[in-house]
């Protein structure tokens, strides 16, 4: 099931507003323990968008940010999209500086149990909520 | 954010949220006041109105907390919510100031 869809231009205000509209969207679908783990999906929503619009879009304006939310069978899946020019699957060597950047905040939404797939500029992430207690 | 010295110690209250879009005028004040790190013996961080907080905002904190440092003062935050302790102890803060 979709539960938000949206595309807005590269800004870090657009971010914000975009996070506090899919977690009201979120909120309404009454997921169990979703308000256990309303901040770290908050933390990780604006990780990956600030990602997004600064290292994918290099804050371009004119480009644009994808985010798709999708639930299915009691896993929320989020998927975002940039216009940049993208990043190798985790490799070293590899753009390090960026790599080491982006990985900084990966590590910290995996801790929160959070599964990340990063695939040129798309960044898929998902959340079992069955783990969350 | 709203600055108070009173007795040797600065205190800095938040306004609104620690995210990306906030970060960069509070790095602008936080340029006007940093001679002032020099006369006080501790700067406190008050982050009762923080409810949302990013990468961005946490990078805001240890920079604040390096500057104060670097000055010889200490410096720990105050008022933060639960999950906002939590985060900070996750990327081990609590190592090197007071939450």
């Amino acid at each position: 099931m979709e539960i938000y869809d949206r595309i807005f231009y590269s800004g870090f205000a657009e971010v914000d507003e975009v996070v506090l509209e899919a977690i009201e969207a979120l909120k309404k679908l009454n997921i169990q323990a979703f308000e256990k783990a309303e901040f770290r999906i908050n933390f990780m929503l604006r990780e990956i968008l600030n990602n997004a619009v600064e290292h994918g879009n290099r804050f371009d304006r004119t480009k644009k940010v994808m985010l798709k939310i999708l639930y299915r069978d009691n896993v929320l899946i989020f998927k975002v999209k940039d216009e940049g020019a993208g990043i190798e699957p985790l490799r070293h060597g590899i753009h390090d500086f960026v790599l080491r950047e982006r990985n900084r905040g990966y590590e910290v939404i995996k801790s929160f149990d959070f599964d990340v797939m990063l695939d040129g500029s798309i960044v898929e992430v998902s959340l079992n909520m069955n783990k969350i207690r | 954010m709203i600055k108070t010295v009173e007795n040797d110690v600065m205190k800095l209250n938040l306004e609104d949220d620690l995210i990306a879009k906030n970060v960069k005028t509070l790095n602008m004040k936080l340029m006007d006041m940093m001679d002032e790190f020099d006369d006080v013996s501790e700067v406190v961080l008050d982050m009762a109105t923080v409810k949302n907080i990013d990468s961005v905002g946490v990078t805001f904190v240890i920079n604040l907390y390096k500057k104060v440092s670097d000055t010889g003062g200490n410096f720990r935050v105050v008022h933060s919510s639960e999950d906002i302790r939590q985060l900070f102890k996750l990327m081990k803060l609590e190592d090197f100031f007071d939450l």
